[in-house]
């Protein structure tokens, strides 16, 4: 005890040389774990010096203001030379000040843009300039000219620089030391202890061995002289330090902390300037355009004007914007979305940003303040003091169109993307350890086979023992110990789907920027996360395949009657629109059209737009498995009453007759029931996500019930309530949210009922996006009495159209060439300009045009866009192939020899080259008078039938789901002539049948018919795999979890 | 007393067709393919309608699989992932390419039984022209027996098919052919697949596309609309399919070996009596070698009774890569003069199998080392006199821990040795070429290190005790590796004792135990 007294009292040291796992597969311990262990350690300071990287720095600031210890900002650097021997110079930058930080995040990113995504290539001379700031640690690579490198860096860093020593007990330690000593004493350069820490405990040394073999791509065995001869580079203890290395180069450390002030609290987010016009601030600025904007969307009130509440809405959030200094935020929410709307591009806020009239005003959000009951808190807190999130969808085939306009805006200097951590998971965790481990491919690849989605990785040891692995051996207890210490460690940096971090000045000052791996993309170093903590704000632009949907189907609407369609010229509340929800007629619209919703629309049989909302935010795992769909259910429907505890409550749930269904609600209940502040409330929503990662959320459970305890609410009724909102916490919805995605569900509704034909054309445009493949959009279609009509050489544009000429006015749809496999956008439309001045006329003479090469006409030919001319489309390929080597005016053969296609080959031939498409045949068609499909009962005749009686069906797989939360059920989608049949597998069903259910394309099914509210079921007892019916059938199921 | 001398195999391979297998006019060209579609499991010694539940894999793919595993529904190209979710049972194992090779290599070597005219035509395929063999083998029927009976004992799953051309037969060997009937080849092979056929993908698709599906469809279409459409290369296909074109194959010849022996009228007891014989059979070897410009690595002797039981066998390794009588005369009497030969004997045979291409390998021209050659002599002087396996060299090795860092290996000739060599091996071996030393392993450690390190009692004050007080002079050297087999975590110090005598020792963390690892020379 009083040794370590003693210690304490005479030496210091600040470890200055340390690589987190964020220099990725190399370190094996988290900054958090670095910075923690040398506060343990009773270190000065610790630096973070990840090689050419800031990525885990912000997670090392975090670890450092829990503990209280002096976090020092560094990264290393491997530098080219010109030396003969082509050794590499190491060196150590350190940041003394904010202006040195900024020198070494240029230099990283000056690094890291020179070379592929994850690379970096820097030069010695890329350090002469631009490094004014910075404290330099030379680490010698003991080579010839150390002594010309190092006078070359006394000159550049002068009295900045120093010699770094790093000692591990290796044989020539004392041979190292002696020869640094030289070099000192030769160059003028100060000497200091460093130890290139890469773990912070001994015992990690394992996992850094297995990273290293991943990053290497071998076995820890073959790793050989990459592996480091012992353990030694991890956070010594300061008597071990003592033993290594002279006081005086344990002082300097500490010295060279002193000189360090900088801490990344001084990153202050500087707002680009140009959201703020001049002579105006932005808070008078976001005041006027928020009050403009609230005239504008209450223009049709009576006498225009805006509602008491919602101005004190605007109001408060106005204040509370000012307080926290989010103006120029929502101003560059406000100038992006403004720049869609005048470009047409459809755009929605989304998430938690729809609780603040102020983005309903500034038009950034679509859910009225006016009408629904919206908090703010959710969105903005001053409790929780986390920067506002305002996720903002747009076209998904036109989101590029925005991101461009924002690197012109902003430029690429001040403009990136957030990174996005990936990190191991189970299975790559599994994989890349085995690998690394030496272990048999087959066998990593069964084990990860063999344990499901939900098992936890403690059922991994469990696995191996059924594989009779000898769980005593060193090799196997390691590679379970390795696969928990490696899950959840990074592996790489990649792109968010959308996050921007927009600046003032030059972004790489504020933080490093890379390569993505798409070209011209660049990232920043920092996921969402590291913003969150440091306060800046980033802004989501994605992609919504359901908007591009909606602008396409309103512009052929407006292109067919003459007049412009718009989203609000859209009329609200239309009872047919509810009549066709209410039928679960809901294949393509947004959000509905899964199996789950189109099972429940029927029972919960919304007649107005919050039904809708309701609608979107019950069918989640959050409502299901918290129990809270039934009571909905039978309350809605009279069969249960409803009751609350007193008014207050009764005031939160009324609207959803006493069961909390939105993320809102329950903030809003544990304020009203337990006396929680808005932010508290939130931070316990919070806490519901991570439920089970950490024990946040007992503090709350505690403080909640003794809360609602406190108010005279019944222990039971406490209890019961904690654990409802246990069940949903992240899963469920925003109230806000759910009502702007209930608007975009009102709205396809109402085009697929009103025009149908515009909508189909639409969403068949988008693709990909929903739960179905265009070949079951088009049969929804025909089974609506849309004509569609075949791709045709000349009428087909490359997008589907809707084409009036052919069915007496009345819409029709014209698949577009889009559809033909292999043919490229650009030969279309080339083609489409070639026939405006002359339509084709044969093959040939497509052919003769030269707008398609060889293989894309063959390709157009096998799909039948040549029906006009030449219906036999094998004659048309013989004579295709004719002249595949060059130009040839011969009119083709008569090739009599040559036989056209039979029904089933015209099946196929449609299914392979147009997309599964075929409008001449479905695949039941054809086997329907054939046994046992002749036994089978139709879709559309299963509401005829008889509940509850023995039936069969058959038809081609069109889904597989199986979801989480439905205990093990699996539902399957069969497609026939006539529509869709919904098929309800039991576990049992599922293993006895196994493989037909997995591998077949085409199923009979025996079982027993169920029908409730129109909700039609087979739930099937025996299954029967017919691929061998129609072998060329190659159809492509989707199945989800 | 006679000398025999039977010397296999033809220096070159030979090319023949279809119209030159023809000694008389009366007699054609037979082919016989013999399809060995399950070889990746029959390479791992399983068959297809075994009971067990076999699954090759390539590349985490399903490769092959038995019938058994079939049942289950799992087929070839599935991922293992998928194959496995289908067949939970199913037993793993991984495709053995090189397996495979030396299997059908084997398989090409006893086909040289029935036919000189053997040829590899795929990775899974022999086909063998045996118009010339019927007669030996008493006609088609009983060929067709033995080669079945031969199979069955060899273990192997085949599809066989007789045809007029080769190319038929390999087609017909699919499974269109039941027996081996020469008479109708040509009407089996128009039901033939397109698919089955060795067209290029492409046209094979094409055709497909046009609606052909066998080769019935495609022979009634004009050649010149045919060529017009799909090229020379096609109609040539189709042509030697048919027999229309000659279609010359390249046979395989067996491996080089060299066998010679002397008989004698009485049994021999003294070696001396033979020197003249031996000299002979070696000067035999060597023009044999010579002649085909071969590199011999060793041969053989062999003693034999009378009753042509063997005696004894001696074997002589050769390292050196030039041959002289002189040299090979030399080791033959140095290992006979340590061999005790006290047996009569009445035959002598010299055989060796070890012969290779010389142009494997290529001597430098200017070559830094001319001493190797006499280096590679001393070697095999040295193995014949003292046996082989008793020269032996340090290797150093890319290893922390010192055991594995300085091994001892067998004492190679330079071919092999450089052979043997893995790229990553040759990677370090530069890298430490290009160190100049400083990373040497072996300045703080002996050369020669103790083959299990000896135990060291400890002093009272925990310092380790060898005939004597030991002082530390250098240390320690921390090592601390193979944590997956058994971690060594070890602590290396050079001590001196009391006597002058360096010692290289070694604190044991683990087991807080001090070892001596070798001594200083």
């Amino acid at each position: 005890m009083v040794y370590a007294w003693r210690i304490r009292l005479e030496l210091m040291f600040a470890e200055l040389h340390t690589k987190s796992h964020y220099t990725f597969l190399t370190g094996a311990s988290s900054p958090t774990e670095i910075v923690y262990r040398a506060s343990e350690l009773g270190h000065t300071a610790v630096a973070i010096t990840d090689e050419c990287s800031f990525a885990g720095i912000v997670k090392a600031y975090q670890a450092s203001v829990e503990t209280g210890i002096k976090l020092i900002v560094g990264s290393e650097f491997t530098l080219q030379t010109n030396s003969k021997n082509k050794q590499p110079l190491k060196l150590l930058l350190l940041a003394p000040s904010r202006v040195a930080y900024s020198e070494i995040s240029s230099l990283i990113t000056k690094g890291r843009r020179r070379s592929p995504k994850g690379e970096y290539s820097l030069h010695l001379r890329d350090l002469q300039f631009g490094l004014q700031n910075c404290l330099a640690i030379w680490l010698p690579s003991d080579q010839s000219d150390d002594a010309e490198q190092g006078a070359q860096l006394a000159q550049w860093f002068k009295g900045r620089v120093w010699l770094g020593v790093e000692l591990f007990w290796n044989s020539d330690d004392q041979v190292r030391y002696l020869y640094r000593d030289k070099l000192s004493r030769g160059t003028g350069i100060n000497m200091v202890a460093c130890n290139d820490v890469h773990m912070h405990c001994k015992s990690r040394k394992p996992l850094q061995d297995t990273v290293s073999a991943i990053r290497l791509r071998t076995t820890v065995d073959k790793l050989k002289l990459n592996r480091y001869s012992n353990a030694e580079r991890y956070l010594k203890p300061l008597k071990v330090l003592e033993r290594q290395y002279p006081h005086a180069l344990l002082e300097e450390t500490v010295r060279i902390a002193d000189l360090c002030h900088f801490s990344m609290a001084e990153l202050r987010y500087e707002y680009p300037h140009e959201v703020v016009p001049d002579g105006m601030t932005a808070t008078t600025h976001l005041r006027h355009l928020t009050f403009l904007g609230a005239r504008k969307r209450w223009a049709d009130a009576p006498n225009k004007k805006v509602p008491d509440k919602v101005i004190r809405s605007i109001r408060r959030e106005l204040r509370i914007i000012r307080e926290l200094e989010y103006e120029y935020y929502f101003l560059t929410v406000y100038d992006i979305v403004a720049f869609a709307r005048t470009r047409g591009i459809l755009c929605q806020g989304r998430g938690s940003a729809a609780n603040s009239a102020v983005c309903y005003c500034l038009h950034i959000t679509e859910v009225d303040p006016g009408v629904n009951d919206l908090l703010f808190e959710r969105f903005i807190s001053k409790e929780r003091n986390e920067p506002p999130d305002i996720d903002v969808d747009f076209e998904s085939h036109r989101r590029e169109e925005v991101i461009q306009y924002i690197y012109q805006k902003y430029t690429r200097r001040r403009t990136a993307l957030t990174a996005t951590v990936i990190t191991y998971r189970r299975k790559s965790a599994i994989r890349d350890v085995g690998k690394a481990l030496g272990l048999p491919g087959n066998f990593i690849e069964e084990l990860n086979r063999s344990m499901a989605w939900w098992d936890k990785i403690e059922m991994l040891t469990e696995q191996m023992q059924k594989r009779q692995l000898d769980l005593s051996s060193n090799l196997n207890r390691y590679f379970f110990s390795l696969v928990k210490q490696i899950l959840g460690t990074p592996r790489h940096l990649s792109q968010h789907v959308g996050g921007f971090l927009i600046t003032e000045s030059q972004t790489s000052t504020l933080v490093p920027i890379e390569n993505a791996a798409m070209p011209d993309r660049t990232i920043i170093q920092w996921d969402k996360y590291d913003i969150e903590i440091l306060g800046l704000l980033k802004v989501d632009i994605l992609g919504l395949g359901m908007l591009s949907a909606i602008s396409r189907a309103l512009q052929i609407i407006s292109d067919y009657s003459g007049k412009r369609m718009r989203v609000q010229d859209i009329p609200r509340e239309d009872p047919k629109v509810y009549d066709m929800l209410c039928a679960g007629d809901s294949l393509g619209v947004f959000q509905v059209e899964s199996r789950a919703q189109m099972s429940m629309l029927p029972r919960l049989r919304p007649r107005c737009f919050y039904d809708l909302v309701i609608q979107v935010a019950i069918v989640r795992p959050g409502p299901i498995q918290g129990d809270m769909v039934h009571p909905f259910l039978k309350r809605r429907n009279g069969e249960e009453a409803v009751e609350y505890a007193n008014d207050e409550i009764k005031a939160v749930l009324d609207r959803t007759l006493g069961v909390p269904i939105f993320q809102e609600q329950v903030i809003k209940l544990t304020m009203v029931a337990a006396g929680f502040s808005g932010g508290e409330a939130d931070q316990l929503r919070r806490a519901m996500a991570s439920w089970g990662k950490n024990g946040d959320l007992e503090q709350f459970r505690h403080k909640l019930l003794q809360g609602m305890l406190r108010r005279g609410h019944p222990h039971d009724f406490a209890v019961r309530l904690f654990e409802q909102i246990k069940g949903f916490g992240s899963y469920g919805f925003p109230e806000s949210h759910s009502a702007s995605f209930a608007l975009l569900v009102y709205i396809s509704s109402w085009l697929k009922y009103h025009h149908p034909t515009a909508f189909y054309a639409g969403i068949l445009n988008s693709q990909p996006m929903g739960f179905y493949s265009p070949s079951q959009l088009i049969q929804d279609a025909r089974r609506h009495n849309i004509g569609v009509l075949p791709a045709c050489i000349n009428r087909s544009s490359w997008e589907h159209t809707v084409d009036l000429t052919l069915r007496n006015n009345q819409p029709a749809l014209r698949l577009g060439l889009c559809l033909i496999k292999g043919v490229s956008e650009e030969s279309v439309k080339v083609a489409i300009e070639s026939r405006s001045l002359k339509r084709f006329y044969s093959v040939n003479d497509v052919r003769q045009r030269g707008l398609f090469h060889s293989d894309q006409l063959r390709k157009l030919i096998n799909a039948d866009v040549f029906h006009q001319f030449e219906s036999n489309r094998r004659r048309a390929y013989w004579h295709a192939l004719q002249c595949d080597d060059g130009f040839n005016t011969q009119e083709p053969s008569s090739a009599e020899f040559i036989q056209d296609l039979d029904a089933l080959e015209t099946l196929s031939a449609d299914y392979q080259h147009a997309r599964g498409v075929s409008l001449k045949y479905h695949p039941l068609q054809l086997l329907r008078d054939t046994k046992p499909f002749n036994r089978c009962v139709p879709a559309a005749q299963l509401l005829s039938r008889r509940n509850n009686s023995m039936i069969e069906v058959a038809g081609v797989v069109t889904g597989r789901q199986r979801p989480g939360t439905a205990s093990g059920v699996m539902f399957m989608t069969l497609e026939d002539e006539t529509g869709n049949i919904n098929v309800v597998l039991w576990k049992a069903v599922q293993e006895r049948f196994r493989q037909a259910v997995l591998t077949s394309n085409i199923l009979h099914v025996k079982g027993q018919l169920e029908h409730k509210n129109g909700v039609v079921h087979v739930v099937a007892a025996y299954i029967e795999r017919q691929d061998h019916a129609l072998p060329e059938l190659r159809s492509k199921s989707r199945n989800f979890h | 007393m006679t000398i025999a001398l039977r010397a296999q195999g033809t220096s070159a391979s030979t090319v023949l067709d279809g119209s030159s297998l023809k000694p008389n006019r009366k007699q054609k060209a037979v082919w016989l393919c013999l399809r060995f579609a399950y070889l990746p499991l029959n390479a791992v010694g399983v068959r297809y309608a075994d009971q067990s539940n076999t699954i090759i894999t390539q590349d985490y793919q399903v490769w092959q699989l038995n019938q058994n595993a079939e049942d289950y529904g799992v087929c070839e190209g599935q991922s293992v992932g998928h194959a496995l979710m289908l067949n939970p049972a199913g037993q793993l194992v991984e495709r053995q390419c090189e397996h495979e090779d030396l299997k059908l290599k084997q398989l090409s070597e006893w086909a040289y039984r029935f036919t000189s005219h053997v040829c590899v035509y795929d990775d899974h395929t022999l086909l063998l022209e045996i118009g010339r063999s019927l007669s030996l083998f008493r006609g088609l029927k009983h060929l067709h027996h033995l080669i079945d009976v031969e199979l069955e004992r060899l273990n192997m799953d085949v599809c066989s098919a007789v045809a007029a051309t080769p190319k038929a037969a390999y087609v017909l060997s699919n499974g269109y052919q039941q027996g081996w009937e020469l008479n109708g080849w040509q009407e089996l092979l128009k039901h033939v697949y397109l698919q089955d056929l060795n067209l290029h993908p492409k046209t094979t698709a094409q055709l497909k596309h046009c609606g052909f599906t066998t080769v019935g469809d495609i022979v009634s279409i004009p050649a010149d609309e045919m060529g017009e459409r799909f090229g020379r290369d096609a109609l040539v296909y189709l042509n030697q399919l048919l027999g229309q074109t000659a279609d010359p194959q390249l046979f395989t010849t067996p491996p080089e070996a060299f066998s010679a022996n002397v008989d004698f009228a009485e049994p021999i007891r003294n070696r001396l009596w033979i020197e003249q014989q031996v000299t002979r059979l070696l000067q035999d070897l060597l023009s044999f070698v010579q002649d085909r410009q071969l590199l011999c690595r060793g041969f053989t002797w062999r003693f034999y009774h009378e009753n042509n039981r063997l005696l004894k066998t001696i074997e002589i390794n050769v390292n050196s890569i030039k041959l002289d009588l002189k040299m090979i005369q030399e080791l033959t009497n140095l290992k006979f003069a340590s061999t005790a030969m006290d047996w009569e004997f009445s035959r002598i045979e010299l055989a060796s199998e070890e012969l290779f291409a010389k142009s494997l390998w290529h001597d430098d021209l200017f070559d830094p080392r001319p001493d190797q050659e006499n280096f590679d002599r001393l070697i095999d002087r040295l193995n014949s006199r003292l046996g082989t396996g008793s020269v032996r060299e340090l290797k150093a090795q890319p290893e922390h821990l010192p055991e594995l860092a300085n091994q001892s290996g067998l004492m190679t000739n330079s071919l092999v040795s450089k052979a043997s060599y893995s790229k990553q091996e040759k990677a370090w071996a530069e890298q430490r070429n290009d160190d100049g030393g400083q990373k040497n392993e072996l300045m703080d450690e002996p050369l020669w290190l103790l083959e299990h390190p000896k135990r060291l009692s400890k002093q009272a004050d925990g310092r380790p005790f060898c005939e004597g007080p030991l002082t530390f002079i250098h240390g320690p050297n921390r090592v601390s590796s193979h944590w997956w087999s058994q971690l060594c975590s070890r602590d290396y110090y050079i001590a001196r004792q009391a006597s002058g005598r360096l010692l290289w020792v070694y604190f044991e963390r683990t087991q807080q135990q001090w070892y001596m690892h070798g001594a200083f020379a």
